[in-house]
């Protein structure tokens, strides 16, 4: 009995000293963030966080590679499209059981998606006129190979281009 | 330096954090500029029809009804009339309600399309801490002393904005914890590897807005970065020990207003050099942290107060 009322008044005191800690709330809230992760509206924000020697983007051209501005054609820029990107193309990717970048298959598929997605989200008369230009998707990957940073292209989306009626 | 040292952390053992006794004044230009911060954050965005990767409140609920246009048409306007309320005082859990769980709902469904963007989180909290503290807050006083104010009394005022101050600060210090996990602790040695990220927004951003001109040279720091693997570590070091240590301003005006201006100005570093700008980031902090409308009026009357006072030495201020 008198053991467990001194166990009791042991964890009063101890929690009176973590409530005196300095700054115990910051460090709960980050502490909560961090647990939380990436579920709007708390973040861990991650940005830049694993620095890895690699990156990437997307850009458009039409069919005789003359670049065309993201924004100009989607209303959105390229890095929100290439994130979409991934994440749909890492979700068909462990869908399959396969190893995520090596699986260009389903890279392929992930950036066609993207862009029959971001298409359908133009008004009609906007779609037909892109559909005319027979437009690409141009992947870059961004890599540092012997001390130089080193630009990689890839075509994932090649559409012929259609007349205008 | 063998007093310097425990005088340090004499000095270092005094530092707490606590609300700062701010001036109902103060409070009400935190409060309008925080609501004017709110409603532009809200306005400029139209949130999209669809959660096509549910995130966040999305996994529990569709929230798209939100983005019907007959329901947005409308939304910001309750969500203004709410904010209003809130500038002149009226009780923060029932004025706050409808612009807090506006702004979270949109800012999730615009994170709901499979690309986390970073730019709504900080006022999301921020509205979520005050609206929680002041509700938490109300509720406790409600149910011990069976009191309830229509308007917010200032010592509620000061504990939800020393939550919006902790919260923010927080968001910090997770952000460098995030690089220091991700990386086993090496970020900083890791950093000669931030010159493809650079190259990524330069080119990103180029190829958005392109017009005529077809080709663009990645910015030589890039280069630099990488044949000098020494430089990246002196040029974003300082940032995340900034981030890590952003704790300390909540040890009081001086350390906010420190904490801020110096936070603000890494943000600007980084939409030079990055080409990422943040400045919902850096109008909470110059709300929040820098205050300066409390400075201006500090460095105003000491002004007075010394021009009034006469000097020991010359006499001036002598009648």
């Amino acid at each position: 009995m008198i053991a467990q009322s001194n166990i009791r008044l042991r964890a009063a005191q101890w929690g009176r000293k973590l409530i005196r800690l300095p700054f115990l709330a910051v460090f709960a809230v980050a502490l909560f963030l961090q647990i939380m992760g990436e579920q709007f509206p708390f973040s861990n924000f991650p940005m830049y966080a694993g620095l890895v020697p690699r990156s990437e983007f997307i850009y458009f051209t039409d069919h005789t590679g003359k670049k065309v501005g993201t924004w100009w054609w989607f209303g959105e820029g390229g890095a929100a499209m290439m994130k979409t990107m991934r994440t749909v193309w890492r979700r068909e990717s462990e869908a399959k059981g396969r190893r995520f970048r090596q699986d260009e298959e389903s890279q392929i598929k992930a950036a066609n998606h993207l862009f029959d997605t971001f298409l359908a989200k133009q008004p009609p008369e906007k779609q037909a006129r892109i559909l005319a230009t027979g437009p690409r998707m141009v992947y870059v990957e961004i890599l540092v190979e012997d001390g130089r940073i080193v630009l990689k292209e890839k075509v994932v989306v090649a559409r012929e281009p259609v007349r205008l009626r | 330096m063998k007093a310097i040292l425990p005088t340090i952390w004499n000095f270092l053992k005094t530092l707490r954090d606590k609300p700062t006794e701010f001036a109902s004044w103060e409070m009400l230009i935190m409060r309008a500029a925080f609501a004017w911060l709110v409603l532009w954050s809200m306005t400029k965005q139209i949130p999209p029809q669809s959660q096509a990767i549910p995130n966040g409140l999305a996994l529990l609920m569709d929230l798209t009804w939100l983005a019907r246009p007959d329901v947005w048409a409308i939304a910001p306007w309750i969500a203004g009339v709410g904010l209003l309320a809130f500038v002149a005082g009226v009780a923060s859990p029932v004025s706050l309600f409808a612009p807090t769980w506006i702004y979270v709902a949109m800012g999730t469904l615009v994170n709901s399309q499979g690309a986390i963007k970073h730019y709504n989180q900080l006022i999301a909290l921020a509205l979520l801490a005050f609206w929680l503290a002041s509700t938490v807050w109300t509720v406790a006083r409600l149910v011990r002393d069976r009191k309830f104010s229509i308007m917010d009394p200032t010592i509620l005022q000061r504990r939800a904005v020393y939550w919006v101050m902790v919260s923010i600060a927080a968001g910090y210090v997770t952000s460098a914890v995030s690089k220091l996990l991700a990386t086993e602790g090496m970020w900083i040695f890791m950093t000669p590897n931030l010159a493809v990220q650079l190259v990524k927004s330069h080119l990103t951003v180029f190829h958005d807005t392109i017009t005529t001109i077809q080709t663009v040279e990645y910015p030589p720091l890039a280069g630099f970065l990488v044949e000098h693997t020494w430089v990246a570590p002196i040029l974003f070091g300082p940032g995340l020990i900034l981030e890590l240590f952003f704790f300390l301003a909540l040890a009081g005006r001086a350390w906010a207003a420190i904490f801020g201006l110096v936070g603000i100005a890494m943000h600007m570093i980084i939409a030079l050099v990055m080409n990422l700008v943040f400045p919902e980031h850096e109008a909470l902090m110059l709300i929040f942290f820098v205050n300066i409308p409390y400075w201006v009026v500090a460095a105003w009357v000491a002004i007075r107060t010394r021009r009034k006072r006469p000097s020991p030495t010359t006499g001036v201020g002598l009648k």
